[in-house]
């Protein structure tokens, strides 16, 4: 089957406009398959915001910012380190490192591939040809047009700015300014209550910012389950390790002022109260936009949808059936492993095989200090469809593994259909959490049932024996923590 | 007997062997798997159509085989080969068949101990779904309005599990993606009703099978190829009007062997009568009199006269269910797909209230605001193409309906008239009457048809037509 499908694709020219997450796996895959394959992207080498100034140079952050709070948290368990030294240029050097790394590494793979990599701008001329616009300090071999077979569409997103406000911008950062790493502010005020804004909240005031966040709506990370929540927001409000300066709810920003050091910023919230605080930077986090913009898709039968994603079927196919769309740019929810797996799809379906984006878990993860991460349907979901599910808890207080980190304030989750007890959801608030929900989606996607997972030895003493607990919490049966069948359904 | 290989879809010609499962000699079941084959599409076991003796096997691992070669003769009738033994070997036989009954007997026990372990869970499990389906029905009324197939009005037994994902691993999935299976309509056997490949393959049998007997329509299509490789092409999303057309039209083609009469009626003075009490009766209802309420009132008697023409066919329970309520459903274009509200009692009501009922009936239609159970029940279709100059057609029966009329376009023409010698001018309608041949052969299908025409030139016929008694009619 490969065989006749790469004779009938050598010859055919599939481009990749994007080289993020979603970009660069399509490329890599499309040329595995015989397509002559082209990568249109801006940045000399692919990666995309993910790799550059994203998922991985954050993480890598927040590496450093756990080791940072960890060896803080152990002086009360009597392992008391000198004051850390914190060498802000050095950090630097290594997250750029690490960057260089990864993307060098991707580098060689498409060279290896065969793949034609063109820095530049790419825009619809019409539905066969892309327009290029050469990037200003790239090669100059780049071809003005390319005419394709196939494209995908994988150009991500960008974060949402606040309203221009009177003020010297360089105060003001996204989260990949502030990825730069160009200092630590003593006082650093984070709009907007999501992942991102939580997670650069909680690398900066490791490495000793005093944080603010001001959130719109009535909870910090929105749409999330609030016992998931509950954790992280409990140490964030906290006086100890890892707590905020504040945290406003139900607040806007509603102008800002110049002063010395930074910013004057003035908050409002739903009473009308108005408070005003001085922070020398202003670090926005109030979501990301598709890039669907300027991409000359009015001379294709494309049209936007809602919020600018670009619609697509199941097989990511838009409007134009050979050409797809993937990643942020084709809709919610904009994660960097969405996008890879759309990859895979997208370039099956083009290559003409029965495939479809037919995911019953999606993992998702809050790199916070807890983190916090949830596969397949959550209990908010569940409750918005309509849907009948049984939900059990097991509370991290009654695992050993989480008591030997000094760490239990965590929990474990299980969202299940009572009628056939198939998990369908997974949830886990914890140190962690995020190498934990590995199983929970592999466990939704396989179909599992609540016995599976409750039968499956799970090693001792680690936290991952908290996904068998919570299966017998299910039951009613947990060893370690005493309940019954709904008192974890509160 | 010999055993084919079967139509394994559409385009596959032929398989590679990948295993024998059966040896000369053998025994089989009707639906036991012969061999197991590998098409590029899947892998897929081939069943015997009936039980029997292997007698020879005509195939070996690894050949590649086209569909329609012989892959083994069966000898009918549970073994010709033990029938005629031969002398010597007859005590053989028996002592072979003393040892099979003890292994028989064994296996038994076995299942009788398993089915004592087992009992208990079984229980529960049955209780499981007793509940499930208990509950999904119920749910039903609540989901009805949200969700998207409450509008197809048919399968409303089948439980939905709302918005909950296939129970089934990715890998399944895939399988059943790319030999075509539409995993909402395989059974699971795993526990909870999981799906596992096993399950795809017995589906992916059984309604091939099914496909070869009659027993069901449902095959699923095969994927597209990428049209626009050969030129510029537009994509229009079918609406749910249009799906459900296309799944019942499919439905009622594979299954229903149709056949169609065509007879000429002459309306004349159907016609005439129909413009003389009309305007009488447009004084009292603006409604008027219209010809689809005097052709319903028509067939609704000639239904009454000929009652196996109001039948539904149940293959399965092998029965023809006949239906005494004259119900008729009227085919509306609605210009985003074929909708068919229902007339009920028909029998009982008036001309003229009939013709505003329809009025009011065919705009909502055309709104696309006719509830479901307006489109249900129906006894009979009445399909008019006559506006759009159509003469004769082929109606499709309209399931579960045993017979649907096909109203054409009314001409004047020259008929030849016996008495004075010579052509006169007549108005003349063509009929087309398609029927389900399962259960109404031809002559059935003609008098029906013939009765239809008399009653249009000379209705006073209908009169003549005492049926049952009826409720007072107005």
């Amino acid at each position: 089957m490969s065989e006749t499908n790469e004779r009938d694709l050598k010859g055919k020219t599939l481009v990749v406009i994007g080289a993020g997450p979603g970009g660069y796996p399509a490329a890599f895959r499309a040329a595995q398959m015989g397509f002559d394959t082209i990568l249109v992207d801006l940045r000399p080498e692919p990666g995309g915001v993910c790799l550059f100034e994203g998922c991985i140079p954050s993480k890598t952050l927040l590496h450093e910012a756990r080791l940072l709070n960890e060896a803080r948290e152990a002086e009360e368990r009597g392992l008391a380190f000198s004051k850390p030294r914190i060498d802000v240029d050095r950090i630097r050097e290594h997250l750029r490192k690490v960057v260089g790394d990864l993307t060098g590494g991707l580098a060689a793979r498409r060279k290896k591939e065969g793949i034609r990599y063109v820095r530049g701008k790419a825009s619809f001329s019409d539905s066969r040809t892309l327009a290029i616009e050469a990037a200003e300090d790239g090669d100059d071999d780049v071809p003005d047009e390319i005419a394709f077979d196939y494209a995908v569409i994988a150009t991500g997103s960008h974060a949402v700015e606040l309203p221009d406000f009177d003020v010297d911008r360089s105060a003001i950062w996204d989260a990949s300014e502030a990825l730069d790493l160009a200092e630590i502010p003593k006082t650093l005020l984070v709009v907007g209550g999501g992942y991102i804004g939580l997670e650069m909240g909680t690398a900066y005031g490791a490495l000793g910012s005093r944080v603010t966040v001001v959130e719109m709506t009535g909870g910090l990370l929105p749409g999330v389950d609030r016992d998931l929540v509950e954790p992280l927001e409990r140490r964030l409000r906290g006086d100890g390790v890892g707590g905020f300066e504040e945290i406003f709810l139900r607040t806007r920003v509603e102008g800002a002022e110049p002063y010395e050091y930074g910013i004057e910023v003035r908050l409002t919230d739903a009473e009308g109260e108005t408070r005003t605080r001085k922070f020398e930077r202003v670090l926005t986090a109030v979501g990301r936009r598709p890039n669907s913009e300027g991409l000359g898709l009015r001379n294709t039968a494309i049209s936007l949808g809602d919020g600018g994603f670009i619609p697509v079927d199941e097989q990511r196919r838009t409007a134009e059936s050979h050409i797809f769309a993937i990643g942020d740019v084709a809709g919610e929810p904009m994660l960097a492993h969405v996008a890879t797996h759309e990859a895979r799809v997208a370039i099956e379906a083009a290559a003409g095989r029965p495939t479809a984006f037919d995911p019953a878990a999606v993992p998702a993860v809050v790199f916070t200090d807890p983190e916090i991460a949830w596969a397949g349907l959550t209990e908010g979901t569940a409750k918005e469809a309509g849907i009948d599910v049984e939900v059990a808890r097991f509370p991290w207080v009654a695992s050993g593994r989480a008591r030997s980190m000094g760490r239990t304030d965590g929990v474990t989750k299980l969202v299940v259909d009572p009628r056939t007890d198939r998990i369908l959801g997974v949830g886990v608030a914890g140190s962690g959490a995020g190498e934990l929900i590995g199983e929970g989606a592999l466990a939704v996607e396989m179909g599992a049932r609540v016995e599976d997972l409750a039968r499956t030895i799970h090693p001792h003493p680690t936290l991952s024996e908290t996904l068998m607990e919570a299966a017998d919490v299910y039951f009613g049966q947990s060893v370690h923590y005493q309940n019954n069948k709904l008192g974890g359904a509160s | 007997m010999d055993l084919k290989l079967p139509e394994l879809g559409e385009d596959i010609e032929e398989a590679t062997v990948l295993k024998v499962l059966v040896s000369e000699g053998d025994r089989i079941e009707a639906e036991q798997s012969v061999i197991e084959v590998e098409t590029d599409k899947a892998t897929l076991e081939v069943p015997a159509d009936s039980g029997g003796t292997v007698e020879s096997i005509e195939v070996g691992e690894g050949d590649s085989i086209k569909v329609g070669q012989v892959i083994a003769k069966i000898s009918e009738g549970g073994g010709g080969a033990k029938e005629e033994p031969s002398d010597d070997t007859e005590e053989e036989d028996e002592e072979g068949e003393e040892e099979k009954e003890e292994e028989k007997d064994k296996e038994k026990d076995k299942d009788r101990e398993v089915e004592e372990t087992a009992g208990e869970e079984e229980k529960d499990q049955d209780k499981e779904k007793d509940k499930e389906v208990g509950e999904t029905a119920g749910d039903g009324g609540e989901e009805a309005g949200g969700e998207e197939d409450a509008g197809a009005g048919e399968s409303e037994a089948v439980p939905s599990t709302g918005a909950l994902p296939v129970f089934a691993s990715p890998s399944v999935r895939r399988f059943a993606r790319e030999i075509g299976i539409d995993l909402g309509n395989v059974e699971g056997s795993g526990p909870g009703g999981r799906l596992s490949v096993e399950d795809v393959k017995r589906h992916a049998r059984e309604t091939r099978a099914d496909a070869r007997t009659g027993r069901s329509p449902t095959r699923a299509a095969k994927p597209l190829p990428d049209l626009s490789q050969w030129g510029e092409v537009e994509n229009e999303e079918m609406s749910k009007v249009r799906r459900v057309t296309a799944d019942r039209m499919s439905q009622s083609w594979t299954t229903v062997p149709h056949v169609t009469l065509f007879e000429k009626a002459d309306v004349t003075e159907l016609e005439e009568a129909r413009g003389r009490l009309g305007e009488e009766i447009e004084e009292k209802s603006a409604a008027g009199l219209s010809l689809t309420a005097m052709l319903v009132k028509i067939v609704a008697i000639a239904l009454e006269a000929h009652p196996r023409i109001a039948g539904a066919v149940d293959i399965a329970k092998g029965r023809v269910v006949r239906r005494r309520y004259s119900h008729i459903g009227v085919a509306v274009d609605t210009g985003d797909g074929l909708v068919v509200p229902v007339l009920r009692d028909v029998i009982e009501k008036s001309l003229p209230a009939l013709a505003e009922e329809w009025g009011e009936l065919s705009v909502r239609a055309r709104e696309g605001k006719l509830s479901n159970d307006e489109m249900r029940g129906g006894v009979f279709t009445l399909t008019n193409l006559g506006m759009l100059g159509t003469g004769f057609f082929t109606p499709l029966v309209n399931l579960p309906e045993g017979a649907i009329l096909g109203v054409g376009r009314s001409e004047t023409e020259p008929v030849y008239e016996a008495e004075s010698e010579e052509f006169v001018p007549r108005l003349r309608m063509p009929l087309s009457l398609s029927f389900d041949h399962r259960f109404i052969d031809g002559a059935d299908g003609a008098r029906f048809l013939h009765w239809l025409v008399q009653a249009m030139e000379d209705p006073f016929r209908l009169a003549l037509e005492v049926g049952r008694p009826r409720k007072e009619s107005n």
